[in-house]
């Protein structure tokens, strides 16, 4: 992805683009209803983090680097901020705590290793990433709808920072940073066929522990435990919500996410809230996780 | 009219309108207009609404509006129904039925009881609504097939339906826009490019752009003019 040069910007390279680095924000809009997902930061809430803390527009673009590794190269300097997964991320091979801003100098380059824990990193910049807006949105997007993801070598544009006096280091308060290795529990809005859901079936969704599977992505995760069983017949294509909790004929509950199918027609049990959703987003297969009915 | 929409809230930002059990003409056009009234009086607050056969998902920047405000909103939508609120685009489709791109066009000829000529009829004298967009981008649900025609999605779902494969699931038609996996019964191959191309200046200009609402019919053509339709597809001069 290239993005015309313009003067007063900077170029960001990415040397190393790691297996899935796309530019995200809050998402497209008035996209749905032709089949396009909306797309977005797959964590909300480490994405708000990075922007705020830079006093940032709250939908300027990151990027969204999954697992790394990544190495990004900065032609002029300038106020980042980093956030969501950890690992030991370095600028000029000098290690910066995650959840906080930094400074990047001219011609200096940010390492960021395989996340340790967590799996996705949100890099903000001073001013937002400039680049083309479909949807009134800077998500990444190939011609077919599907996913953009940065090749090596892919290049973004950024402001040059006017106010060199701002180099005030900000990070997120420690209570606020979310502890990614925890068993996550999802709170569930009881909708779509909720009630058409047997009482077993409803009992066991609140008492089972379930496993992430290797199949968990920005569509949806797959979950493995006890199985749900639908005992109706199929139901007619409908919208799916983010969160939703889809039960495909296995009984196996897939929590759709950003990049799900706009409509299906297996049953839903209800949806997972948003902000669990960006939780889970930053979990991996193997962790764990249980449901709880939301009290809202 | 004796419809009693019902809202339900889907997480903390989303509505789901549901305005009856069964996919129908009736209730696609009760959608579409619901769906394009609702749009226009909630713009500033909706980030997307997805019409589908017989609901209509609403997600909003907040908080969404009471259901009584939805409900009044839907009321003043359908009250007026003889007045038009969008009129339908018309698209003609052309389609090669022929067992060497339709792998199931054997068996459903068998399981209905009917000959190629008997099928293709029954395919092409309707025109079709446009009754959802979704599965993939440039899908188009669309129906209602006649019923000797209307067969299940298949128990195991192929891992590769070719792109342009016309296909049928219950009592809706449609075509693959890109290959991909699917489990439903193809019929026949459409020649021309349905994939929508979201890079491109416009869009949702590329023809042929459904919309919902939008009315489809098939036209059989033969192996030859399929070919040269999908040599004149994949020229780079197009």
């Amino acid at each position: 992805m290239q993005t015309d040069q313009v003067s007063d910007t900077g170029k960001l390279t990415l040397l190393k683009p790691g297996p899935m680095s796309s530019l995200q924000d809050r998402g497209r809009q008035g996209c749905q209803h032709l089949g396009l997902c909306s797309g977005g930061a797959a964590d909300g809430y480490a994405f708000k983090w990075a922007n705020r803390l830079l006093d940032n527009p709250d939908d300027a673009a990151c990027l969204e680097i999954t697992l790394g590794p990544c190495e990004i190269h900065f032609s002029h300097a300038a106020r980042i901020a980093l956030c969501g997964a950890s690992s030991e991320c370095c600028i000029a091979g000098n290690p910066i705590p995650p959840w906080g801003t930094w400074n990047v100098g001219e011609n200096e380059t940010l390492s960021i290793p395989m996340a340790k824990t967590g799996l996705r990193f949100y890099l903000a910049v001073e001013g937002g990433f400039i680049a083309k807006k479909i949807f009134n949105s800077f998500s990444s997007l190939n011609p077919d709808g599907s996913l953009a993801v940065f090749k090596e070598g892919d290049k973004l544009a950024y402001p040059i920072s006017k106010n060199k006096k701002n180099t005030l280091k900000r990070s997120v308060y420690w209570k606020n940073i979310p502890d990614f290795r925890a068993e996550l529990t999802l709170r569930l809005h009881p909708s779509y066929q909720y009630s058409l859901f047997s009482g077993e079936c409803r009992r066991k969704l609140f008492s089972s522990c379930y496993t992430l599977s290797p199949q968990c992505n920005r569509m949806g995760y797959r979950l493995q435990g006890d199985a749900l069983k639908w005992e109706r017949g199929g139901i007619v294509s409908e919208g799916i919500a983010y969160g939703a909790v889809q039960i495909p004929p296995d009984g196996q509950p897939i929590v759709l996410l950003n990049d799900r199918q706009t409509i299906g027609g297996y049953p839903k049990i209800g949806c997972v809230s948003a902000e669990d959703c960006y939780l889970l987003a930053q979990r991996r297969p193997g962790q764990k996780v249980r449901f709880v009915l939301s009290n809202e | 009219m004796a419809l009693a929409p019902a809202v339900q809230a889907l997480n903390d930002n989303t509505l789901l309108i549901t305005f009856g059990d069964t996919p129908s003409e009736q209730l696609a056009a009760i959608v579409g207009r619901s769906w394009r009234f609702l749009k226009q009086h909630l713009a500033k607050q909706l980030i997307n609404a997805v019409p589908a056969s017989t609901t209509l998902l609403l997600e909003f920047k907040g908080k969404p509006p009471s259901t009584e405000k939805v409900e009044s909103l839907l009321s003043n939508a359908l009250m007026d129904s003889e007045h038009p609120v969008y009129t339908p685009k018309q698209h003609i489709i052309p389609v090669l039925y022929d067992p060497d791109v339709a792998p199931d066009l054997n068996a459903i000829m068998k399981q209905s009881n009917l000959n190629l000529d008997q099928l293709i009829e029954l395919h092409t004298n309707k025109i079709y609504r446009v009754f959802a967009l979704g599965f993939m981008p440039g899908f188009a649900f669309l129906g209602e097939v006649d019923k000797r025609i209307a067969f299940p999605r298949m128990a195991t779902p192929r891992v590769e339906v070719a792109a342009g494969s016309v296909g049928i699931a219950e009592n809706i038609t449609g075509i693959y826009p890109r290959t991909s996996p699917g489990g439903w019964h193809i019929i026949g191959r459409c020649p021309l490019e349905l994939s929508p191309d979201f890079l491109s200046e416009n869009p949702t200009e590329k023809p042929p752009s459904f919309s919902v609402g939008d009315e489809v019919q098939f036209t059989a053509i033969q192996k030859r003019e399929f070919e040269s339709l999908l040599a004149k597809n994949k020229s780079p001069l197009k």
